[in-house]
C-alpha cells in the first residue's frame, strides 16, 4: 500500500474493480475508504472511459447489458483529435510533463462522449449487419433483392422524372416519398422530364435552418450547430437553404415558368400532384436537438467503420429510427434558433420572399409562409446539450434490442 | 530466429518521410537480410496508424479500416525483424499503445524472456525551437487559417483544450511519448534518436537511424526522392493568406493536389533564399526550459540515446528574427509571382489532359452512335417517340412505367 497522499495506483484498480460490479461511487470518495486491487491490464483505464462507466452504472446498474458495455468502455478509444486520455489524480505521479490527471467527476460531459459516440456507432454498424444477415432490412437482405432494389432506383432516378430541391430535410422526406411510391426522380444536377416543374420545396426559414443542420448531421461531417449557423459569410443564409440562389440556378436551366415554389409543406401534395392523403407522409421525421447532435457526433467514428454512403445510409435508416423510438419513452425538446438570431431570421427570411416574389416564380401557396411567426402552441426549441446527448447515448448503450428492431423514420411520423 | 519488430513511432518532422522512402524503395534487400518492411503501398503505415488511432484524416480513413490489424498479422508472421514506422504513432493513447503491442505479440504481464515477440521502439526527436514554427507551417499546409501568435498562445495555455495544442503536445512531447509506448519496454529497447542541428551532413542522421532501426551492414540505396520540404516566412504567410481567401471554395480533395503538392511543396518550396521560421525572441526562453526538463526526464529513463541529447535544448535565439504574422510585404509578393507561375504552369498541363479527354470522349460518342445505328433500338426508340407525341400514347408510357415501378420492391 502506498504511503498516505502518494499515487496509488492499486487503489485506482480496486475503484476500476468496483465499477466493474456496478459501484457509483465516484473516484474522491473511493480515494477515502475504498479498497486496492491488483492491476489487470498494462494501463489504467482513463478518467473519461472509467467516468463514462459511473454514468453507465448510475443510469441502470442492473441492465443485463451492463456487464458486456462496461467491458466495451473499459477497451475503447475516443475517435478523432479531441481531449487525449487523462490519467487519474492520485493514481499517478505528478510531472512536470504531459496533461495534468483529473478527478473524473471534474471531466465535462462533452469529454465523456467522445468515447459514448464511437460505441454507438460501432452499435450501428452491428445492428445494420444484423439486418442484413435477418432480413429484417429489406434494402440489403440478400443480394438479389439488393440487385432489384439498385436496379428499380436507377430506373426510378433516369432523365425524364422529376427534380425536387430546396430545404434539404423536407427534400429528402419527399424524395424518399415519391421514390416509395414508385414515381420517378431526376438524379441530382438533371432538370427531369421536359414539362414537369422543378420544385422547390421549402417551409419558415427558422424550421429550414434546423432542417438544413439536421440533414448535414445524418449525411456526416457536421460541424456544431452554434458554428455551422454562424459559419456562413457575412450575414448571408446558408447555401442549402438559400431558396432565391436554388431557384435562381434552376431558372438559367429550365427557365422561370419551370421553377415551380412550394413553401408551404401543407399544400406539397398539390405541388407534387400527389393525393391529399399523402400529406403525412412528406413530413419530416422528428428528431430531438440532442438526437441532431448525437448523429453529429456519432458521424465521425462512423465514417472510420464504413464508406461515405453506407455511413449516410446507416445514419438515416439505423440511427434515425432508434432516435424516434427513444423519444417515445423520453420526449425531448426539437432544435430550435438561439434567440440571438431570431432577428437576423426574421430580417433573412422577410428578403427571401421579397426576392422569391419579385422574380414571379409559379408558387403553390403564400411565400408569405417562409417568414417564421411566433405560434404559441409550438414548443420553443432548444440548442443541444452535452449533458442530454450524454444520456441518449447511454440509453442507446444498454438497450437490449437491436436499433432495427424499432419503427421506421416513416412511421414515427405517421 | 527471435521474432522482433522495431517500431518507429515519430516524432513528426524529425526525416521520417526519407526514412520511410528509404525503407519503402529497399523492401529487397531488406528482405534477403531478414528484415521486413511489410507495405504495398508507400503509406501503408500511415492507414494503419489512422486505423490504430481512429483518426479521420480527409476521406483517407475509408482506405485505412482493418490497416492496423493486417499489419501486425504480417509481422507476427514473419520470423525475423519487422520494422514499422510512421510518426504520427506519436499521438497514440496508452489504451492505443496497449492494443498496438498485444497485436503485435508484446504480453505486458509477461517477462522480457518470456515475450512472444521483441519489441523495440524507436522515437527520433527534434529541438522545440525547430519543432514549433514547423508544426505551425504543417497546419498551415492543412488548411489552418489562424496565425503564428495564435498558435504559440494556444501551444503555450496551459489547459490545452484547443484543437492546436491537444495534436501538438500530442506529438512532440518526448518524455509523455516514450512513457506511452515504453514504461513496460526494457530501456534497452527503446532507442532515442536525436536528429542533429541545421547544417549537419544529411549522413549523420542517417548513420543515427540506421543503428536504431538494425540497419547497419545492410547495402541499401539512399538516394530517397520523397521529403516534407520546409518553407520560409512569406512563404508560409503566403499560404495561409490564401487558406483564408479560398478555404470557403475550395474542396478538401482540390487542396492537397492544387495548394499543398503543386504550391507549398513543388513551387514555394524551392525558394531557399527567404528568412526561415524561428521562436519568436519573447517565446524562446518559455520553449527553452521545457527543453531542459526533458532532457532530465528522457535522461533518468535509461534509455539507449543514439546522438546527443542535448541537441534538444536546440540553437540559440535568432538576432534577425522574420515575425510571419507581418512579413516584408516585398518578400511576399515575390512568393506569389513564383506562385501564379507555378499555378499556371500546372494549369496549363491540366488543359493539355482535359485536351486528350475530350479526344477521348469524342472517340467514344462516334462508337455509342454507331451502336444506337443497329434497327432494333432504331424500332424502340421510334415507337417511344410515337407514343409520347399523343396524349393517350403518354398515358401508355406513364402506365408501363409506373407498372415497372411497383413491381419491385420499395427502400
Amino acid at each position: 500500500m502506498a504511503p498516505p497522499g502518494a499515487p496509488d495506483p492499486g487503489l485506482a484498480w480496486g475503484w476500476v474493480a468496483a465499477l466493474r460490479a456496478g459501484s457509483t461511487v465516484p473516484w474522491a470518495r473511493w480515494r477515502e475508504s475504498g479498497a486496492a486491487a491488483p492491476a489487470t491490464a498494462r494501463d489504467l483505464p482513463s478518467a473519461q472511459q472509467l467516468e463514462l462507466v459511473r454514468r453507465i452504472n448510475l443510469a441502470d446498474a442492473a441492465a443485463p447489458t451492463r456487464a458486456g458495455l462496461v467491458e466495451r468502455v473499459i477497451t475503447a478509444s475516443a475517435t478523432g483529435r479531441g481531449l487525449p486520455e487523462r490519467s487519474i489524480v492520485g493514481a499517478v505521479p505528478e510531472r512536470t510533463w504531459g496533461w495534468a490527471p483529473v478527478d473524473p467527476a471534474d471531466l465535462h460531459d462533452s469529454d465523456l462522449l467522445g468515447v459514448a459516440a464511437t460505441l454507438v456507432a460501432q452499435d450501428l454498424v452491428a445492428a445494420d449487419l444484423a439486418a442484413r444477415s435477418s432480413g429484417r432490412q429489406r434494402s440489403v437482405s440478400a443480394p438479389g433483392v439488393a440487385v432489384a432494389r439498385r436496379a428499380r432506383h436507377r430506373m426510378l432516378r433516369r432523365r425524364g422524372g422529376r427534380q425536387v430541391v430546396g430545404d434539404p430535410w423536407l427534400a429528402w422526406t419527399v424524395r424518399d416519398e415519391l421514390l416509395r411510391t414508385g414515381r420517378p426522380l431526376a438524379p441530382p444536377g438533371d432538370p427531369g422530364r421536359e414539362g414537369r416543374p422543378v420544385v422547390v420545396v421549402g417551409q419558415d426559414l427558422a424550421t429550414m435552418l434546423v432542417g438544413a443542420w439536421t440533414a448535414r448531421a445524418f449525411d456526416g461531417g457536421a460541424p456544431s450547430w452554434e458554428r455551422w449557423l454562424g459559419s456562413g459569410p457575412g450575414s448571408a443564409v446558408p447555401r442549402p437553404v438559400d431558396l432565391v440562389r436554388s431557384a435562381r440556378r434552376w431558372s438559367e436551366v429550365v427557365g422561370a415558368e419551370r421553377v415551380l415554389l412550394a413553401p408551404d409543406p401543407t399544400l406539397l401534395p398539390i405541388a407534387l400532384n400527389l393525393p391529399a392523403r399523402a400529406r403525412r407522409r412528406l413530413a419530416p421525421p422528428y428528431v430531438s436537438a440532442d438526437g441532431v447532435d448525437l448523429a453529429r457526433r456519432v458521424s465521425a467514428p462512423l465514417g472510420l467503420l464504413v464508406e461515405r454512403g453506407e455511413r449516410r445510409r446507416i445514419l438515416r435508416r439505423v440511427l434515425l429510427p432508434v432516435l424516434g423510438a427513444d423519444l417515445v419513452r423520453h420526449p425531448a425538446p426539437g432544435l430550435g434558433l438561439p434567440d440571438s438570431r431570431q432577428a437576423w431570421v426574421a430580417r433573412r427570411a422577410q428578403r427571401m420572399r421579397d426576392d422569391l416574389v419579385g422574380a414571379r416564380y409559379p408558387v403553390v401557396g403564400d411565400l408569405q409562409a417562409l417568414v417564421p411567426e411566433h405560434d404559441r402552441h409550438r414548443p420553443p426549441g432548444v440548442v443541444p446539450d452535452a449533458s442530454g446527448v450524454l444520456g441518449l447515448s447511454v440509453r442507446l448503450l444498454l438497450a437490449p434490442q437491436s436499433p432495427t428492431s424499432h419503427p421506421s423514420p416513416k412511421e414515427m411520423t405517421r | 530466429m527471435t521474432r522482433r519488430v522495431v517500431l518507429h513511432v515519430g516524432t513528426p518532422k524529425t526525416g521520417t518521410s526519407y526514412v520511410q522512402d528509404v525503407l519503402f524503395r529497399n523492401r529487397e534487400p531488406l528482405a534477403e537480410a531478414g528484415i521486413r518492411y511489410p507495405a504495398e503501398r508507400f503509406d501503408a503505415h500511415f492507414l494503419a496508424a489512422l486505423d490504430l488511432m481512429n483518426l479521420p484524416w480527409g476521406g483517407l480513413e475509408a482506405e485505412a479500416i482493418g490497416a492496423w490489424d493486417r499489419l501486425a498479422a504480417q509481422a507476427r508472421s514473419h520470423d525475423g525483424t519487422t520494422i514499422i514506422s510512421h510518426e504520427i504513432l506519436a499521438h497514440a493513447s496508452p489504451t492505443q499503445t496497449g492494443r498496438a503491442l498485444e497485436s503485435l505479440g508484446h504480453r505486458w504481464d509477461a517477462a522480457p524472456g518470456e515475450q512472444e515477440t521483441e519489441v523495440h521502439v524507436v522515437v527520433s526527436v527534434r529541438d522545440l525551437v525547430r519543432q514549433v514554427p514547423a508544426e505551425w507551417q504543417e497546419n498551415v499546409k492543412h488548411r489552418a487559417t489562424l496565425s503564428y501568435g495564435e498558435f504559440l498562445a494556444q501551444v503555450r495555455d496551459p489547459e490545452r483544450r484547443s484543437r492546436v495544442a491537444s495534436w501538438f503536445w500530442a506529438v512532440q512531447e518526448i518524455p509523455a511519448i516514450l512513457e506511452r509506448w515504453a514504461h513496460d519496454l526494457p530501456p534497452e529497447h527503446v532507442h532515442v534518436v536525436t536528429v542533429p542541428p541545421s547544417g549537419t551532413a544529411p549522413e549523420v542522421l542517417w548513420g543515427r537511424f540506421s543503428r536504431a532501426l538494425g540497419l547497419d551492414g545492410v547495402d541499401l540505396d539512399l538516394d530517397a526522392t520523397r521529403a516534407n520540404p520546409s518553407l520560409g516566412v512569406p512563404e508560409t504567410a503566403l499560404i495561409r493568406r490564401i487558406n483564408r481567401a479560398a478555404n470557403d471554395r475550395l474542396a478538401p480533395p482540390d487542396y492537397r493536389p492544387l495548394i499543398r503538392e503543386t504550391l507549398a511543396h513543388r513551387t514555394l518550396a524551392e525558394r531557399r533564399d527567404s528568412p526561415r521560421l524561428a521562436l519568436p525572441p519573447d517565446a524562446h526562453p518559455w520553449f527553452a526550459d521545457l527543453a531542459q526538463a526533458w532532457i532530465a526526464a528522457v535522461e533518468e529513463g535509461g534509455y539507449d540515446v543514439i546522438g546527443d541529447l542535448q541537441e534538444l535544448a536546440g540553437a540559440p535565439e535568432r538576432p534577425d528574427y522574420a515575425d510571419p504574422d507581418d512579413p516584408d510585404p516585398s518578400q511576399v509578393a515575390d512568393a506569389a509571382v513564383d506562385a501564379i507561375s507555378g499555378l499556371a504552369l500546372e494549369a496549363a498541363r491540366l488543359r493539355a489532359e482535359e485536351h486528350r479527354l475530350h479526344e477521348e470522349l469524342a472517340e467514344a460518342r462516334r462508337a455509342l452512335e454507331r451502336a444506337y445505328l443497329r434497327p432494333s433500338y432504331r424500332l424502340r426508340e421510334k415507337i417511344v417517340q410515337t407514343l409520347e407525341r399523343s396524349r393517350p400514347g403518354r398515358v401508355v408510357m406513364g402506365g408501363y412505367r409506373r407498372l415497372r415501378g411497383r413491381n419491385s420492391s420499395s427502400a
